[in-house]
C-alpha cells in the first residue's frame, strides 16, 4: 500500500502524521471522517486514555494542520478490500465505541478492520519485524553441575535418544546441554522451548523451527550457541588437548596443505576446533577433519576463554555480533569480554 | 529455567539500545534504579517502542499502556516477572 496526498473519496483509508506516529481514519466526506481517537480539538490537552472513542469529525479537524495522505492500493488490495459503502457502514456502526489500546486496539487497527476486515497495525508490525530479524549469535558456557538437575530433557523426542546413553557422565552432560539450550533460547530469542519443534535430520543433526543452535560438551563443561543463522560451536579443555600426541593428531586432523605447513602442536587444537565448528554449522555426513580446511568458512577461535579452562570456536554468519556468556543458576548469564588479542579467525 | 532479574535487565538494555543507531552510554550504564524519563530521556514514543518489543520478546501483555506506569527500569522488570509467573 502506498500513501500520497490526493483527493479523498468516500470509503478511503486516510492518515495524517502526528509527531512520529500516524493517525488513521475513514473518509466519508469533508465533514465526516470516522476515526478512533480523541474527539477534543486539542489532542495534547487530553490525558492518555481519556475520552478516546470512535467518533466522526471533520477532515480539517482530522488533519489538525497537517497533510492528509490517502491509501493507494495495488490490485490485490483493491480486490481484498470491502466495497467503500460497506467500509463506511462498518465505520459508522462503531461510532461511540471505546476500549482504545495503543498496542492492541488503536486507530490503525480500526481503519484496517473497516477496510479489510483485519486487525492490522503496520506501525507495530514493522517494529516487531525489525526486532525479530536482528542478527543474533550468542554462546553460553556453563559447568555441567550448574545445569545438571537430574531432570529429563524437556524435548520428548530428544529425551528418547538421550535416555539410551549408558555412560552416566555422558548422560549428565547431554541433559545439561539441553537444559542450557532451553535457557539460551529464552534469554537470547525470547523463545520457549515448549513452543518450538525439534527434529532429527537424516544426517544426525538436531534442528529447531524457531532458530539455529549448536551444542558442545567436554568433561565438566557444556556450550550452547543460538543464532538466527546456521551456527556451529565446539569447546575443548586446553590442558587435556595439549597432552595428546601431535604426531598422531596431525595426519588425523590436517588436510595435506595444512600438514605441509608443519603446524605447531598448539595450532592443532585451533584447527580441530575450527573444523568441528564448521562441520556442525553446515556439514553433512560423517565428520572427517582432514577433509575440511580450517579456513573454508569464517570462524572465531578463542585459545583461552577467560574464567574457564576452555578453548572455543564458533562458525557461522553473524560472527561480528558474537556475544559470549558464562551461565550460573544463581545469577543467570554473565558476559565474558572478548579481547581482540585472544581471537583468531 | 527462569530468567533472573539481571537477565531481564540485560535484555531490556538491549531492547532500549535497539531504538538508536549508535551506542548509548546511559543505556549501557542503566541499573534497576535508573529512571526511564529523567535519566534515559524516555518519550511517549520510546516508551511505546519498548513495550511493543517487551511484549514480543517476553511473551507478556500490557493491557493499558500509560506513560506513568513505570518509573524505573526495575519497575518494568517486576512487571515482566509478574506476568511470566
Amino acid at each position: 500500500m502506498k500513501w500520497w496526498p490526493g483527493k479523498c473519496k468516500p470509503g478511503d483509508m486516510i492518515r495524517v502524521k502526528l509527531g512520529p506516529l500516524y493517525h488513521y481514519g475513514i473518509f466519508v466526506s469533508d465533514q465526516e471522517v470516522i476515526q478512533f481517537g480523541h474527539p477534543h480539538r486539542d489532542r495534547n490537552a487530553a490525558s492518555p486514555g481519556e475520552d478516546i472513542r470512535v467518533f466522526a469529525g471533520s477532515a480539517s479537524e482530522f488533519a489538525a494542520g497537517n497533510m492528509i495522505e490517502v491509501a493507494g492500493m495495488d490490485l490485490r488490495e483493491r480486490m481484498r478490500r470491502f466495497p467503500p459503502r460497506k467500509t463506511i457502514r462498518l465505520a459508522r456502526s462503531r461510532i461511540g465505541e471505546n476500549g482504545y489500546d495503543i498496542l492492541h486496539n488503536n486507530c490503525e487497527h480500526f481503519a484496517n478492520m473497516c477496510v479489510f476486515g483485519k486487525k492490522i497495525c503496520l506501525q507495530t508490525d514493522r517494529i516487531v519485524a525489525q526486532w525479530r530479524t536482528r542478527p543474533i549469535l550468542d554462546v553460553y558456557l556453563c559447568p555441567v553441575e550448574e545445569c545438571a538437575d537430574g531432570a529429563s530433557t524437556p524435548v520428548e523426542l530428544r529425551e528418547k535418544h538421550i535416555s539410551r546413553v549408558k555412560d552416566p557422565e555422558l548422560l549428565r552432560q547431554k541433559r545439561a546441554s539441553w537444559k542450557l539450550l532451553e535457557y539460551a533460547m529464552m534469554r537470547s530469542c525470547g523463545q520457549k522451548m515448549s513452543d518450538a519443534r525439534f527434529a532429527l535430520s537424516s544426517g544426525g543433526k538436531w534442528t529447531c523451527d524457531k532458530l539455529s543452535f549448536s551444542i558442545a560438551h567436554t568433561a565438566g563443561w557444556v556450550a550452547v550457541a543460538v543464532s538466527n543463522e546456521p551456527v556451529g560451536v565446539d569447546i575443548e579443555e586446553t590442558d587435556a588437548f595439549s597432552m595428546r600426541d601431535p604426531a598422531q593428531l596431525t595426519p588425523m586432523i590436517c588436510t595435506d596443505a595444512e600438514q605441509a605447513a608443519n603446524p605447531a602442536p598448539e595450532d592443532l587444537m585451533r584447527l580441530w576446533l575450527c573444523k568441528e565448528s564448521i562441520f556442525k554449522c553446515g556439514g553433512k555426513g560423517k565428520f572427517v577433519p582432514k577433509r575440511i580446511p580450517a579456513d573454508s568458512e569464517p570462524t572465531v577461535c578463542l585459545s583461552a576463554v577467560s574464567g574457564t579452562p576452555l578453548a572455543l570456536a564458533v562458525a557461522g554468519k553473524n560472527l561480528s555480533k558474537l556475544r559470549l556468556y558464562r551461565y550460573e543458576a544463581s545469577s543467570g548469564a554473565t558476559p565474558i569480554e572478548l579481547k581482540a588479542g585472544e581471537k583468531s579467525k | 529455567m527462569q530468567l533472573t532479574r539481571s537477565d531481564i535487565l540485560a535484555k531490556l538494555k538491549e531492547i532500549m539500545q535497539s531504538m538508536y543507531d549508535t551506542p548509548s552510554a546511559q543505556i549501557q550504564a542503566a541499573t534497576e534504579e535508573t529512571r526511564l524519563i529523567e535519566e534515559l530521556g524516555f518519550t511517549s514514543v520510546s516508551y511505546l517502542y519498548m513495550v511493543i518489543i517487551v511484549e514480543e520478546n517476553f511473551g507478556v501483555r500490557f493491557d493499558q499502556v500509560g506513560g506513568n506506569q513505570f518509573q524505573t527500569v526495575g519497575d518494568v522488570i517486576t512487571y515482566i516477572q509478574s506476568q511470566q509467573s
